[in-house]
């Protein structure tokens, strides 16, 4: 099956408020999508939806032609944009865990995507810089091997070498050509090459669902369309 | 983006231009130029979306694109290498010289000046 992922038709509100209205898009096999989008527009939520752990109000969502369950989430990787691991536990405790936890991981990817993060064995999760816990939360992802990695917001507030390192993780999953990942950000720098299709929200709607290159062909770049869209 | 030297190829992508064209025109300028030899082994698909920071899927069609030319040749387990042929290279040499002679005549044409006098100028130029 080539499609991983399918929303269709999807509405949220929060206490009368809508927050998402009518979103319908898909993900392919082997493909970068980027959710596009300012801050609150409702990306967060929308992840959320898209691996079950938020209900929408209508629409459907199909991962791997399936209502969403605890099977898909064996398949799956999800980012949350607030930390979520243990603050006291250190490295190899974090990494120890997965091991035992995950039916799959592969310590290998993660101790490729951790070298150069300098993270002393000895330091508790909550001693770590924000770029050393962004690159612990996604090499504990990547090394899941899943079928479909989601990402909210992951590089937002990283240094330069971060990002760079975030960015390397994410080409090497899609370069496996079996893994597909759904990446949300507010923000293009240094990340815009990484996508193959980008998604732009814009008052809770899909305002544009096209692929990257032909965003650039047609817009000049990706910040370009960012901005004549958004201003309507 | 900064420039990224990677087998004797320099890359600098421009974000304003789809970038499976710009690999494309970039593999085949260094080889046009002779600053990548025959037979040289390119960088893996992720190795080099890793290096520029782009989508594999994007580095993998910029190579099929080259491999239909002839220019690279992809050995089952071994990689992806530049060709062994001298003749792709003289075509893909005369396609460029074609393309700037096509645009400096016309830049030419636009600043008035006629054939003779094009030639005439280029005779006394210093061009070196």
């Amino acid at each position: 099956m080539s499609e991983l992922l399918r929303l269709d038709g999807i509405n949220k509100g929060f206490r009368g408020q809508q927050v998402l209205t009518d979103i319908s898009f898909s993900i392919g096999k082997g493909k970068a999508v980027g959710l596009l989008g300012p801050n609150g527009v409702g990306k967060s939520t929308l992840l959320k939806i898209a691996v079950g752990l938020l209900s929408p109000d209508k629409g459907e969502v199909r991962i791997f032609g399936e209502p969403p369950s605890w099977q898909a989430f064996e398949r799956v990787a999800f980012l949350p944009d607030r930390g979520h691991f243990s603050r006291t536990m250190k490295l190899n405790e974090a990494l120890d865990m997965a091991l035992r936890l995950y039916p799959v991981f592969d310590l290998g990817i993660a101790e490729e995507i951790l070298e150069g993060a300098k993270i002393p064995a000895q330091a508790s999760i909550s001693e770590l810089s924000r770029g050393q816990e962004a690159r612990l939360n996604i090499a504990l992802c990547v090394a899941r091997k899943p079928e479909l990695l989601v990402l909210d917001e992951p590089f937002a507030g990283l240094d330069i070498l971060s990002r760079e390192a975030m960015v390397d993780a994410v080409i090497g999953a899609i370069s496996t050509g079996v893994q597909s990942v759904l990446i949300s950000t507010h923000d293009l720098d240094d990340v815009e090459g990484v996508f193959d299709e980008i998604i732009l929200l814009n008052d809770g709607r899909v305002a544009l669902n096209q692929e990257a290159e032909s965003v650039r062909a047609k817009y000049g770049s990706l910040r370009q369309m960012y901005k004549e869209l958004m201003r309507v | 983006m900064e420039s990224i030297q990677v087998a004797g190829i320099t890359f600098k992508l421009d974000p304003t231009k789809p970038f499976y064209e710009q690999i494309v025109e970039q593999v085949r300028g260094a080889l046009a130029r002779g600053e990548v030899a025959l037979e040289v082994r390119m960088p893996s698909v992720r190795e080099l979306a890793q290096l520029l920071k782009v989508n594999p899927n994007t580095v993998m069609r910029a190579y099929q694109d080259l491999e239909r030319s002839g220019l690279l040749v992809t050995y089952r387990g071994q990689g992806t290498f530049t060709t062994t042929k001298q003749e792709f290279i003289d075509n893909i040499r005369q396609e460029l010289a074609d393309k700037a002679i096509r645009e400096f005549s016309k830049a030419m044409s636009q600043l008035g000046f006629t054939h003779e006098q094009v030639l005439a100028l280029m005779e006394e130029a210093d061009y070196q």
